[in-house]
């Protein structure tokens, strides 16, 4: 379920416990109705908050733990529902419901709305073009015996072109072994390399139009 | 109306200049925008509240309010992809101990030790298990997104609490906006934090009081219960709040008594005290019941704190470093200084809104004047002993001083000035300047504006972590480095190694200059990322020369280094002060 919409479920959920406690504990009493629709969604994050640790620590260790809150989502339909048909009944003791009718809505009262419900676009589409990481590639490796092996892999989209560089000193000199260039997917790539010496890797990410590229990551294997 | 549309544009361009930076290559010129643009959004919404008429229109406003609220909240993890600051990983990781055990009293715990303690008060953690289970959001958008969403409905709250004192939609849109941009409230809320939830919970628990004493009908008191039970469980440090503000309340029977008996005819008669403190004067049976009430609650909540382990937890809370933005003086610009003091605007507003209660006084503006004062002086002994928790009650305070000024605003200003027109734009103006201070004082200006100084004492030195590349440290650490080894790391970095490498939260040392500098020698790794921590503007920078360690990993911003054996640990001159 996308985030936006499991945040309305959620405050669904929270709303319509709240309404029923609310009519249950104290109906009528939180008046005029936006009262008592900002105390019914305020008291149902309360409720809901207390409910789940109780049940928590009822269910505690057992299957049930989460699996007892998954049983509140359709309980909160049901309870929409009734909370729905003793509204209706009681417009209709109250005199009739009235038909819905476009007159009745004002120009502004309707572009206020649609001004909240913009709003809530907008800020869905700020959420989902968010900066995310485009990917990364991580080094690492392990000593196998006298050997080394180096295993690279990526996590961006498209295949991206790697190389590296294996350093390590042994009587008295300094020895390198370039590797690849190679482009890699999403699936690991392993190296081995047959140094008993501490290892030094180097990992350069090679951009396009260069040859060399910059290192971005270091591994010290030792021996 | 227009102005709703007005505010809806300015939040959005708001949220795209901080979080794409369209114009970084001319900070001047980014930031000018930046700074505008906010100020049209504030500007507009404080038009949109004044605007408030019919309770209609005030819930059309608040819900506008709630996802501006949400989004201002959410701008530091938009730009970071990440929560910013600390404590969100272990509050975050207590909730997966909990959902992986399934149990809040779990037996395996040795990732954060602290979480028995921490689990003393589940409610965000329970309602982060019930919106996983409800809907499966993955872990990365729990802890991101549920924080701000509850805590932009505080301002639905403060709302109910202005309008059951003065009945106006008005001055309860007014207060709804002067709240939920007050920076300390933003601040706790924009993070996975229980305290975000407490001022929630809290400004509710309030409203009920206000209403439940005015009707003693048992419903509301249950109700009352519910909510004072929903605050007990959220956090620790807030729940200490719940007597200190309450137990001036049990005086209230007593204290109308007593005037009403003794008081001078003239002077009861003057101030109409009479008729108002018959209405708080109840029968035995009345007056005991809210009195068993405040003990149970009181004797709750001092229960839960004689345990050792929370008893440590809350000295560590007071002992540890508050927010430093607030106290940030030295080294910082003017502007940065213009905007610490701007933001207590809202504390002279409320004294005028304050006043102007105790001019027409009835029972509910005293039980809110009780509170408040009961806040206050809960705060006294936190500002004696010069405790920088003081910030977490203010952020308490800022419910009553927003419902205080809201009336103060309304009220006040048209009136004392003669000229009515010019009179509402100065009240505009200034919840619009007050919002705007707020939302850009909540975090460090480095997230809002671009090119700003480094300043020693902020979080991160007044500089922007690099949050993916810790990250992916961490999950490099999680796979390389043994779970029993101590691991040196900065004020950046700690998150990563702990929540995302998971080694435990006491392995990943890191202390704000308390502990001694030997303490960082039994760790045989340091994660740090060098152009953070060699500024030595961070809070807590790594103190021992870690340069001549051998580099085992380098993802371009953040660096691991292993002190081979044998390596002597030398101390930092240039760190901190030698202990």
């Amino acid at each position: 379920m996308p985030s936006f919409l499991a945040l309305t479920v959620s405050l669904f959920v929270f709303w319509t416990f709240g309404a029923l406690i609310v009519s249950v504990c104290c109906p009528r009493f939180f008046t005029p109705w936006p009262i008592s629709w900002a105390v019914s969604l305020l008291s149902g994050i309360a409720m809901m908050g207390v409910l789940g640790v109780g049940l928590g620590l009822v269910t505690s260790g057992s299957p049930w733990f989460s699996r007892s809150a998954t049983v509140e989502l359709p309980v909160a339909v049901v309870v929409a529902i009734l909370l729905i048909v003793r509204w209706v009944r009681d417009q209709r003791r109250a005199g009739g419901l009235p038909a819905p009718r476009l007159t009745r809505l004002s120009g502004p009262f309707v572009l206020s709305i649609l001004s909240l419900v913009l709003f809530v676009a907008m800020v869905s589409v700020v959420w989902a073009k968010r900066p995310q990481p485009a990917g990364a590639i991580q080094l690492s490796g392990a000593r196998q015996g006298s050997a080394a092996v180096l295993t690279v892999l990526s996590t961006y989209a498209k295949p991206v072109t790697i190389r590296l560089n294996a350093v390590w000193t042994a009587n008295a000199g300094t020895h390198s072994r370039p590797l690849g260039p190679i482009r890699i997917g999403t699936k690991p790539v392993h190296f081995t390399i047959p140094v008993p010496y501490q290892l030094k890797v180097s990992l350069y990410r090679v951009q396009s139009g260069s040859s060399q590229g910059r290192a971005v990551q270091w591994l010290v294997l030792p021996p | 109306m227009l102005a709703q549309w007005v505010m809806v544009l300015g939040f959005v361009v708001f949220a795209y200049l901080v979080v794409r930076r369209p114009f970084q290559s001319d900070p001047s010129v980014q930031n000018l925008a930046v700074l505008i643009d906010l100020l049209i959004a504030t500007l507009s919404t404080g038009i949109a509240a004044a605007s408030v008429r019919s309770g209609r229109s005030w819930v059309i406003f608040s819900a506008h309010l709630v996802v501006a609220g949400f989004l201002v909240r959410l701008i530091p993890s938009l730009i970071l992809s990440l929560p910013p600051y600390q404590d969100p990983y272990p509050y975050f990781s207590t909730f997966l101990i909990a959902w992986r055990s399934k149990s809040f009293s779990p037996t395996s715990f040795s990732w954060f030790k602290a979480t028995p303690a921490e689990l003393h008060w589940p409610l965000l953690q329970s309602l982060t298990v019930e919106i996983r289970a409800w809907t499966g959001m993955s872990l990365t958008d729990l802890i991101i997104l549920v924080p701000p969403a509850l805590g932009a409905l505080t301002c639905v709250a403060a709302s109910l609490v202005a309008y059951s004192v003065y009945r106006s939609w008005r001055t309860a849109a007014i207060a709804g906006l002067l709240v939920s941009f007050t920076d300390v409230v933003i601040f706790y809320q924009s993070e996975y934090h229980p305290q975000g939830v407490a001022l929630l919970t809290f400004s509710l628990l309030i409203y009920l009081i206000l209403e439940s004493r005015a009707a003693l009908r048992l419903g509301a008191s249950i109700l009352t219960l519910l909510v004072a039970g929903a605050f007990l469980l959220t956090h620790h440090a807030s729940a200490l709040v719940v007597p200190l503000v309450l137990l001036p309340l049990l005086a209230i029977p007593f204290l109308a008594r007593l005037v009403t008996t003794y008081g001078s005819e003239g002077w009861l008669a003057r101030f109409k005290l009479r008729e108002m403190l018959k209405d708080l004067d109840m029968g035995p049976f009345e007056r005991l019941v809210p009195i068993v009430l405040l003990l149970v609650v009181c004797g709750l909540s001092m229960q839960i704190f004689l345990s050792n382990s929370i008893l440590l937890l809350v000295v560590h809370q007071f002992d540890r470093g508050g927010l430093p933005i607030a106290n940030a003086s030295t080294g910082t610009s003017l502007w940065l200084l213009l905007l610490r003091f701007g933001k207590y605007l809202l504390l002279p507003i409320s004294f005028v809104g304050l006043f102007l209660s105790a001019r027409r006084m009835d029972a509910k503006r005293l039980i809110l004047l009780v509170l408040a004062v009961g806040l206050a002086a809960a705060s006294a002994p936190a500002l004696a002993t010069g405790s920088t928790s003081i910030d977490r009650i203010i952020s308490f305070w800022a419910l009553f001083a927003s419902v205080l000024a809201a009336f103060g605003l309304t009220r006040w200003l048209p009136g004392a000035l003669g000229i009515r027109r010019w009179a509402g734009a100065l009240a505009v103006g200034a919840i619009a300047i007050y919002s705007s201070l707020g939302i850009l004082d909540a975090q460090i200006p480095a997230f809002y504006l671009s090119h700003t100084p480094r300043v020693r004492g902020l979080f991160y030195g007044n500089a922007l972590p690099n949050s993916r590349s810790i990250a992916l440290a961490g999950h490099w650490v999680r796979y390389h480095i043994p779970r029993t080894a101590y691991v040196d790391t900065d004020f950046a970095t700690r998150v990563g190694v702990f929540f995302f490498g998971r080694i435990p939260f006491n392995q990943a040392i890191y202390t704000p200059l308390r502990v001694p500098w030997r303490d960082y020698c039994k760790a045989s790794y340091v994660v740090v990322d060098p152009a953070m921590d060699r500024g030595f503007d961070m809070p807590g920078p790594v103190p021992i020369n870690y340069s001549g360690y051998a580099r085992i990993y380098d993802n371009g911003s953040v660096v691991v280094y292993q002190r081979q054996r044998g390596q002597t640990c030398t101390f930092n001159p240039l760190a901190r002060p030698k202990h």
